[in-house]
């Protein structure tokens, strides 16, 4: 994927504008609308090897943890596991927080595509009626993912503390966070279609 | 590079304030989906059991494609929301959004002078236009947007793995299904500082199966084996209301000790900042309430559980309903155990 877009980025410096350049009118300007795109192909990895916040300890025991260090495995895990990406939210002045814990891992995607679309057609007869542009966000078909993990947990706090350890060390014992569920998933997920936005009122 | 070289001589017209006010918020239309999760392992973990030892579940058989599709074997895309009555992402005045009640009134259910965030479903269309709910079933109402071929068939299938050696499977594939008219509203409550919100989910599906095995594992072949555990719900719909934003939204909290809340307040004893009321006014609010407060319908025309039929150990349950459903309070607590 990387070398395609090098090979493209490079036929694009290469070829020469010779051609001057002409201002549109107000006319061809007008007619102009749905005549380009965006085609991605990506790969994000979010805390695949740990986050700054914590290193990774070499037990899950919390006790024996330093004030720096965070395991997250599944409870009964024999090994320690690294921790990912936390994103906390509080809706109530007085409250607690919703916590989006231990966010991580590799996605990558080919083709996901962007352009407008004129859509005047089709759609069971609706199409015509409609006669608007559309902002299209095409799927890419294949959504692969290895060792993507998410929590989804309530907390007292918005940052994590270790509740094993005394305030002195670095922990929290009135420290509360439980999880509601956390997921892990790998493999491919088949993503076919196209997303339409526009504006609604 | 071409973009920035080419000079925009078009003038630039300002919208007029007809224009801007028109424009609240996108439209979205779901064309061509098909969305297969076959070929990805996803596990879901932190569900303990009484020893507090992971009780991992993994979720398979992921589908959703169009209707017709045989269980997921035969997947198709499929067009949802339409063009006219799409998916909307919308910022709307309070008393500007409404509700349809269920006989066929819409009304307003939301606080005036507020911004609500509204994230909506196809909406729900009174006389012409409206379309059969469930097909071939006319008690589900003739008011829903998405017509048959804009309707899914979705399926998950999830794995218990409640010991070593022993799986609990439980496999589930809807046909046919809707949810027109589903929503969820946010806003900001001042006196009681924090977010608060109604939502209402309709569930229109043709039928639901429940499986208690994995197709194709052992007595779970031959489709007498499979309906032998299966439990049927025929022509089923739900419309589940939660809050009524006028005097009583729902409060989605987590507590200051770090624990989850959902509850819908009693509507007449306080007001949203801890005083009483006096009596005209609660009598006042709970007219209102009584009158305009969503219901919770849940409806199976038929529900069966294996072949139906007594001489095979099967049994049928014929029509379940639970109508007109208002809840007064409710809050439920998340604790550790």
């Amino acid at each position: 994927m990387i070398s395609k877009a090098w090979v493209m980025s490079t036929v694009l410096l290469a070829i020469p504008a010779f051609a001057e350049m002409q201002p549109l009118d107000d006319a061809s300007l007008s007619a102009m609308n749905g005549q380009g795109g965006v085609y991605l192909s990506g790969e994000f990895s979010i805390n695949k090897d740990g986050g700054v916040l914590w290193s990774t300890p070499t037990s899950n025991n919390p006790s024996t943890w330093t004030s720096s260090q965070r395991s997250c495995a599944t409870a009964g895990a024999s090994t320690p596991e690294n921790c990912g990406m936390r994103v906390a939210i509080r809706s109530e002045a007085d409250g607690g927080w919703y916590v989006l814990d231990n966010l991580k891992g590799v996605f990558s995607f080919e083709g996901l595509t962007l352009r407008t679309r004129t859509v005047n057609s089709g759609f069971n007869g609706d199409g015509a009626g409609f006669n608007q542009d559309v902002l299209e966000f095409g799927l890419p078909n294949e959504v692969k993912f290895k060792d993507g993990s998410f929590a989804f947990g309530v907390a007292n706090q918005g940052g994590w503390q270790n509740r094993a350890l005394s305030v002195a060390n670095g922990g929290n014992p009135s420290y509360q966070q439980t999880n509601i569920f956390s997921a892990k998933i790998d493999g491919t997920i088949r993503m076919q279609g196209n997303v339409l936005v526009f504006p609604q009122n | 590079m071409l973009v920035l070289g080419s000079f925009a001589h078009a003038d630039l017209q300002p919208l007029d304030d007809a224009e801007m006010s028109a424009v609240q918020g996108a439209g979205f239309v779901l064309d061509g989906i098909l969305l297969d999760g076959s070929g990805a392992t996803i596990t879901i973990n932190d569900i303990n059991n009484a020893a507090g030892q992971n009780v991992p579940i993994s979720v398979k058989e992921f589908y959703l494609g169009a209707a017709g599709s045989n269980k997921g074997a035969n997947l198709n895309p499929v067009n949802i929301g339409r063009l006219d009555h799409p998916f909307e992402i919308t910022l709307g005045k309070g008393e500007t959004l409404r509700t349809l009640r269920d006989d066929g009134q819409w009304v307003q259910t939301t606080p005036s002078n507020l911004t609500v965030l509204e994230f909506k479903f196809p909406e729900r269309l009174t006389g012409a236009g409206g379309q059969g709910c469930i097909s071939g079933y006319a008690a589900a109402g003739s008011n829903c947007s998405s017509r048959a071929a804009e309707r899914v068939d979705l399926g998950i299938r999830f794995d218990f793995q409640v010991a070593a050696g022993r799986t609990d499977i439980i496999n589930l594939d809807i046909s046919e299904l809707v949810m027109d008219g589903s929503y969820l509203r946010l806003w900001g409550d001042d006196a009681r500082g924090q977010l608060v919100g109604e939502a209402r989910v309709n569930i229109f599906a043709k039928s639901m199966q429940l499986m208690s095995c994995a197709a194709g594992t052992a007595n779970c072949t031959t489709a007498q084996e499979q309906a032998a555990r299966t439990i049927t719900l025929s022509n089923a719909f739900a419309n589940i209301s939660l809050g009524y934003g006028k005097s009583q939204p729902l409060l989605f909290d987590v507590s200051s000790n770090g624990q989850f809340m959902l509850e819908l307040p009693n509507p007449v004893t306080r007001a949203a900042n801890g005083s009483a009321r006096p009596q005209a006014e609660r009598n006042a609010i709970a007219s209102d309430f009584y009158a305009n407060a969503p219901r919770t319908n849940i409806v199976i025309d038929s529900l069966r559980a294996g072949s139906g039929s007594f001489s095979t150990g099967g049994y049928n349950f014929g029509y379940n309903a639970v109508q007109g459903l208002s809840i007064n309070y409710l809050r439920a607590t998340s604790r550790d155990l």
